[in-house]
């Protein structure tokens, strides 16, 4: 059941935090995508999202304009959704043997194979998405906010609190396993 | 080519246009390997088809065309934005039906010239839109025809071509504005399932389509934007 939330937008005039609450809502869509690339499941990603902006429209203040608003509030949501795998209020995902295998596959040896070649360009839009449901999420995340938002790797980097080297290895790897994912399997 | 698997690594990130974080000597060696050019093209497409993935769950808003590359071959990230400053390309953006849709579908259609000399494909071209061809060598790609349409508010010119081994590629030509180098730009769109590239040129605004693989598409349309004469 959706639950209700109450702004409180501190001490920023009415008009600036009405604004800011607006463009917030604007972004929801945008918010549970993301979600959905770090959770893997529709009804924690729009739980995700929701907590989000309540949580962003409670601590407006700490939002500087001109800055981008959409990479403040993946960040409120990259950290909102460790806490909640930390405390044990995410359901927990099962780890699979592929979650497993991805810490040694694919190696940056080989390029991609004909069959993943093929795979790529043949791939429809409902297969991309199912092999990427299927990555663990944190190549998704990354992927997502690159990709789909169109995030630099700086800004990815600082939205997941990791080095823009790491960012650049996880779309890498990300896309190699998701090539993968498109040929059928891994070799 | 001897050193891939060394700077493979970094293709992902110049597929997205983060040349920045990239060494230069793995930019030195993808400009001389045709096999780590062709993966990053792979990893280009396959960044195309996810941010298609997400376009099509949700209206694209003005700004959010198709998948942004902001190597984008040599374009920064301004590009959309001069897209839609383009008085031409702005058509493109609020007219419906969506010339893109039309230009896609118009390709898939046989064509109504068929001959193997470009020469005679461009003259009828000019005949029947009454506008002038671009020059542009496409080498590989051989002509092999061409059709004309009139939809959604456009006047559709497609050049039919062929890879060295049979693969057709479309290009389908919107208009023959003007465009300066620093508002040329090539955008991913999905259409019925396959990526399509507007690409906004020195001669005009064409959609690239086929049954080619992606690097080829990615090629075609990179040579168009970047304006390259016969």
């Amino acid at each position: 059941m959706p639950r209700t939330y109450t702004p409180i937008v501190g001490s920023q005039p009415q008009s600036e935090a009405t604004d800011l609450a607006d463009q917030i809502a604007d972004l929801h869509p945008r918010l549970v995508g993301f979600a959905f690339s770090l959770t893997h499941d529709p009804e924690e990603a729009a739980d995700l999202a929701q907590d989000t902006i309540a949580k962003a429209l409670g601590a407006a203040w700490r939002f500087s304009p001109g800055t981008n608003l959409r990479a403040w509030l993946f960040r409120i949501m990259r950290n909102l959704h460790l806490n909640r795998v930390r405390d044990g209020a995410a359901r927990p995902r099962i780890e699979s043997l592929r979650d497993l295998r991805e810490t040694a596959e694919p190696d940056g040896q080989l390029g991609f194979s004909p069959v993943e070649k093929q795979a790529i360009e043949r791939a429809n839009l409902e297969a991309v998405r199912q092999a990427l449901a299927r990555l663990p999420p944190r190549y998704t995340a990354p992927i997502h906010l690159v990709c789909v938002e169109e995030l630099s790797y700086a800004e990815t980097a600082a939205v997941l609190n990791i080095p823009v080297g790491t960012v650049m290895s996880r779309i890498y790897r990300g896309r190699r396993l998701l090539a993968a994912e498109l040929a059928g399997g891994w070799r | 080519m001897t050193g891939c698997a060394e700077h493979r690594p970094f293709l992902a990130a110049v597929a997205d246009g983060e040349v920045e974080h990239v060494p230069a000597a793995a930019l030195e060696h993808l400009r001389g390997c045709p096999d780590c050019r062709e993966e990053m093209e792979l990893h280009r497409a396959l960044g195309a088809k996810v941010y298609a993935t997400a376009a099509e769950r949700e209206p694209v808003a003005p700004g959010r065309l198709g998948h942004r590359r902001r190597l984008a071959v040599g374009v920064g990230g301004a590009a959309l934005m001069a897209l839609i400053a383009s008085a031409g390309a702005l058509a493109f953006l609020v007219s419906w039906p969506d010339p893109v849709l039309a230009a896609a579908a118009a390709a898939g259609q046989p064509p109504q010239f068929q001959s193997s000399d470009g020469g005679r494909i461009d003259a009828w071209c000019e005949q029947a839109s009454g506008r002038s061809m671009p020059e542009l060598d496409l080498t590989p790609l051989s002509p092999v025809g061409a059709r004309m349409d009139h939809s959604a508010g456009a006047g559709i010119v497609t050049v039919f071509y062929l890879t060295p081994d049979g693969r057709p590629v479309e290009v389908s030509w919107l208009d023959s504005s003007q465009v300066p180098p620093g508002k040329r730009s090539v955008t991913a769109r999905e259409v019925n399932g396959r990526v399509v590239l507007l690409t906004v040129s020195p001669h005009g605004t064409a959609v690239i389509s086929g049954s080619a693989p992606a690097s080829v598409l990615w090629q075609t349309a990179a040579e168009i934007e970047d304006g390259t004469s016969s």
